[in-house]
């Protein structure tokens, strides 16, 4: 089926000789150790001399078992069939490899495409063809739970390297014929395989189409995780949102596929992609699902709340107490003018250092080996929090609205979203310092504005809040009890809009 | 689209310098004024201002005994906001007006008039109208602002707390804002009155936060100023004042006491006070019929009386109604014989119901004066309390 690939006429075909065959495969590995070698001969039937190789990529494939089938193989009633080497390839093909997937190779470049991914080759001299086996021994961390997108309550399975698992493990959820996976190889150097899947009879055929125009232009040397993709597919470069969802769960992909969209899994990384991705996406937990729909719906509120807090306290409390000091109550105001009292820096220098300190702080404590990870926020919270207060460099005020921001920016469970929020707030910052609340402001209105304008895979980023789409209103900051979702959200395009019966 | 970028992105980063951060004020450049007092001076007038010491009020530092927690300074001018200019001599920081609690006037001021210093505290972009406007009895507004107070470390910001709670809870007092002032001002049928302030105790004494438990001096309310126009022309006293919200129907709660029939005291919450003013007329002659729907409860009763009968609580009803009655009337008396000003506003009730003996009046004062006003209190008994009978009735048998 996929034999061929190189064609052949180029020299990229197979030679009739096995030593040129031989000495072509290991000199264009460059005779690399971990290609491992192992020749053999076998009496025909007639007394006729078979002489053959098997290769593989050490570490990769098990060989052994194969090799056992060849060398302990007999010709007995077959035998008289076999009138020369080509017979003689069919009939270990037919007859003597137990393995479950064997091809027909002509081709150097399909041959090391197996090579490399753990098949094993069989040679035989005289023969211009030779047999790729899958003898795919994985070496790979087993399937664990997610890493980063936790759940109290929920499956504790997360995503893999491997990209068979992971389609394995959609299968598992979806047992439907409809769930249509589909791969290709990007990558000119690594050669990664990606798999694009769907299912088929609700995704809508147009972001289909558009989901592999996107990947069909993707010119690229190597791919060792699905931001490689992210990046050639997404709809805007310019923008701090994400339009592509990534998520490490199956159940998230699998639940997904279902209201219409596509995901395309890479081989290598456990984190999957998902289009088209709207903004709301990226506040939803699976969690909001796996508990009862009345608290579903309430840490959802809450989330987008921290996410307003996490974009917005440093600038408004930046212009409060700069610019519009008649909002604070009074005694308000005289405890934060004594607290600046003695504060050499202007709020904005102060609320800069305190959020640098922390991105600092944040970065340092991912990159650390975790074993010191404890005191790095030991040294974080006390000798930063408090006695940058009483050294007299920031006020106690400043202190909390970084630490509330910092907090409330991984309230949201996409890191991305997360990211985008503390972009965000620094040029808010800045707008505040110079032009307090009116700056603010006109900050947030830009933002509305380019959120508005965002498209995700042709599907508007803000929907269902822009345009507004009632019906689907009862999956975006709410969660609606599951009976009373019994229609696809109208956001995402889908020719099957009734997910089930509606019940009176 | 990369160069558009880059474009927009220069355009904002060069717009931040040029604007200077323009009125950007930094919390501690700030000199947070509470209080604001206005005096007349020979030519123009003196202007006091409280300024709050911020980290004397906030406990984070540790008090220091020595600083008091407001600092008053006064300052000469032709017109308020000269003087307030020319403090810039004398204070620090910029003065800060939006977190106002009280503005003082002066007696002698006030009865020269404050029509003139009204238009600086209205036209400022700073001021506020959440703060009380009084007239200092007997005294300079100056004075007032250098009394410490006990309790509360801002003076001002205590006298903010107590006028508003005196006059919920006692109804002898009225908290009178800007847009209030301005508007009984600009009316024809009605003179504005001010709550009147004096400091009870030694002045001297009062004028650092002392060790005694019990203070030499302490800022008290007292009565209101009468205005006709903007010129104060006397003082109501706590009668007047109590009948002015009455007929006014600002009484959130007060108390009244009464005799009982044997001899003794007893006294009535007054809960809720509805007020219902009909104007009426006889010949051309225009007639203010008030009633007042008053809700009491008993507060306490230190005579011999069976509350459980019916009659003894109907012979308290009528006690209480005759001593609101008189309360009422004395106010009135005070307010159209005394003063001649038309302090309950009774001249917007017959502009709107008598239109037509409104537009005959040429001057609303005089007609005030010698018109005649009936008052219909009702009063409604709620609750007696969590005992029955008197315990001087208890006691005795």
């Amino acid at each position: 089926m996929n034999s061929t690939t190189g064609g052949p006429s180029s020299s990229d075909s197979l030679s009739r000789s096995l030593k040129i065959n031989l000495d072509r495969i290991l000199q264009g590995t460059g005779n690399s150790f971990d290609i491992k070698n192992r020749s053999f001969h076998k009496r025909g039937a007639n007394g006729r001399k078979y002489a053959g190789a098997v290769l593989h990529a050490d570490g990769l494939a098990d060989a052994r078992p194969l090799l056992q089938a060849i060398m302990g193989c007999q010709p007995g009633d077959e035998g008289d069939n076999i009138r020369g080497e080509d017979d003689f390839m069919t009939y270990l093909r037919e007859s003597v490899l137990s393995d479950g997937s064997i091809e027909e190779l002509t081709s150097f470049k399909r041959m090391f495409a197996l090579l490399f991914s753990g098949y094993s080759i069989v040679l035989l001299d005289g023969v211009e063809k030779a047999l790729g086996v899958d003898t795919i021994r994985l070496n790979a961390r087993p399937v664990e739970e997610p890493n980063v997108q936790s759940v109290v309550r929920g499956p504790r399975e997360g995503f893999t390297e491997v990209l068979t698992w992971n389609t394995s493990m959609l299968r598992r959820k979806i047992k439907n014929p409809n769930l249509w996976i589909e791969s290709r190889v990007l990558g000119v150097q690594t050669g990664t395989m990606i798999a694009i899947a769907y299912v088929k009879g609700i995704v809508s055929e147009d972001v289909l189409k558009e989901v592999y125009a996107r990947l069909d232009k993707i010119d690229i040397d190597g791919i060792f995780e699905s931001n490689y993709i992210e990046e050639y597919i997404q709809d805007k470069q310019f923008t701090t949102f994400p339009t592509v969802f990534n998520t490490e769960r199956p159940d998230v992909v699998a639940a997904q596929l279902l209201e219409g969209r596509v995901a395309i899994l890479v081989d290598g990384t456990p984190f999957a992609l998902v289009v088209p991705a709207l903004f709301t996406q990226f506040f939803q937990s699976p969690e909001d699902y796996y508990q009862r729909s009345d608290f579903g719906t309430l840490i959802r509120m809450l989330r987008f709340l921290a996410f307003f807090l996490a974009i917005l306290t440093p600038s408004l409390y930046i212009a409060v107490t700069t610019f519009q000091h008649e909002l604070l109550p009074t005694t308000l105001l005289f405890n934060l003018a004594s607290q600046r009292e003695g504060v050499p820096f202007p709020a904005f220098l102060e609320a800069l250092i305190m959020e640098v300190t922390f991105e600092i702080l944040r970065e340092a404590s991912v990159r650390m080996p975790k074993t010191i990870g404890q005191s790095i926020s030991i040294v974080g919270t006390l000798v930063i929090g408090q006695a940058a207060v009483e050294a007299g460099l920031v006020t106690a005020g400043m202190v909390i609205v970084v630490s509330i921001t910092a907090i409330s920016n991984f309230v949201m469970p996409a890191f991305n979203m997360g990211i985008s929020a503390r972009i965000q707030r620094f040029s808010l910052m800045a707008l505040g310092a110079s032009f307090g609340l009116y700056g603010v402001f006109l900050g947030i209105i830009l933002l509305v504005v380019r959120l508005c304008s965002l498209k995700s895979f042709g599907v508007p980023y803000l929907s269902p809040f822009a345009p507004t789409r009632y019906g689907d209103q009862k999956d975006s900051l709410f969660r609606f009890p599951f009976p009373w979702m019994s229609r696809r959200p109208l956001s995402i395009p889908t020719p099957n809009r009734i997910r089930q019966r509606r019940i009176r | 689209m990369l160069r558009s970028w880059a474009f927009v992105l220069l355009a904002v980063l060069l717009m931040l310098p040029l604007e200077g951060c323009w009125s950007r004020k930094e919390l501690n450049e700030l000199g947070i004024v509470v209080g604001l007092g206005i005096d007349k001076d020979k030519d123009g007038y003196e202007v006091t201002v409280q300024i709050v010491n911020p980290g004397q009020v906030s406990t984070r530092n540790g008090i220091r005994p020595e600083a008091t927690p407001v600092s008053s300074f006064s300052e000469t001018g032709e017109t308020v906001p000269e003087a307030i200019r020319r403090m810039t001599t004398l204070v620090s920081k910029k003065l800060y007006f939006s977190h106002l609690r009280i503005v003082i006037f002066g007696e002698a001021l006030a009865r020269e008039g404050i029509a003139k210093p009204l238009d600086y505290i209205s036209r400022d972009r700073q001021m506020r109208n959440d703060f009380y406007l009084v007239v200092a009895k007997g005294s300079k507004a100056s004075d007032i602002l250098k009394i410490s107070s006990p309790i509360d470390p801002i003076p001002a910001n205590n006298l903010n707390v107590k006028l508003a709670n005196s006059d919920k809870l006692w109804a002898a007092t009225g908290q009178i804002t800007l847009d209030r002032l301005m508007m009984d001002l600009q009316s024809p049928g009605k003179d504005p009155t001010l709550t009147g302030i004096l400091i009870a105790g030694n002045k001297r004494g009062g004028e650092t936060p002392s060790q005694r438990i019990e203070p030499r001096a302490a800022l008290k309310y007292s009565g209101m100023a009468v205005f006709r126009q903007d010129r104060m022309v006397g003082w109501l006293d706590e009668n007047g004042t109590k009948s002015l919200n009455y007929l006014q129907g600002r009484v959130h709660q007060t108390l009244a006491t009464a005799k009982c029939p044997q001899g003794g005291t007893l006294s009535a919450n007054i809960m809720n006070v509805k007020t219902r003013i009909r104007v009426g007329k006889s010949g051309d002659e225009p007639v203010i019929n008030a009633h007042l729907r008053i809700e009491v409860d008993l507060a306490d009763a230190e005579c011999k009386i069976d509350l459980s009968k019916n009659e003894s609580l109907t012979w308290i009803r009528k006690q209480l109604e005759k001593k609101t009655l008189s309360v009422l009337e004395e106010g009135l008396e005070q307010a159209q014989h005394q003063f001649h000003a038309d302090i309950y506003g009774f001249g917007r009730y017959v502009h709107r119901q008598q239109v037509g003996i409104w537009r005959k009046v040429d001057d609303w004062d005089e007609q005030f004066s010698r018109m005649k006003v009936r008052i219909y209190p009702d009063i409604h008994f709620r609750r007696i309390g969590t005992i029955q009978q008197p315990i001087e009735q208890v006691r005795r048998e």
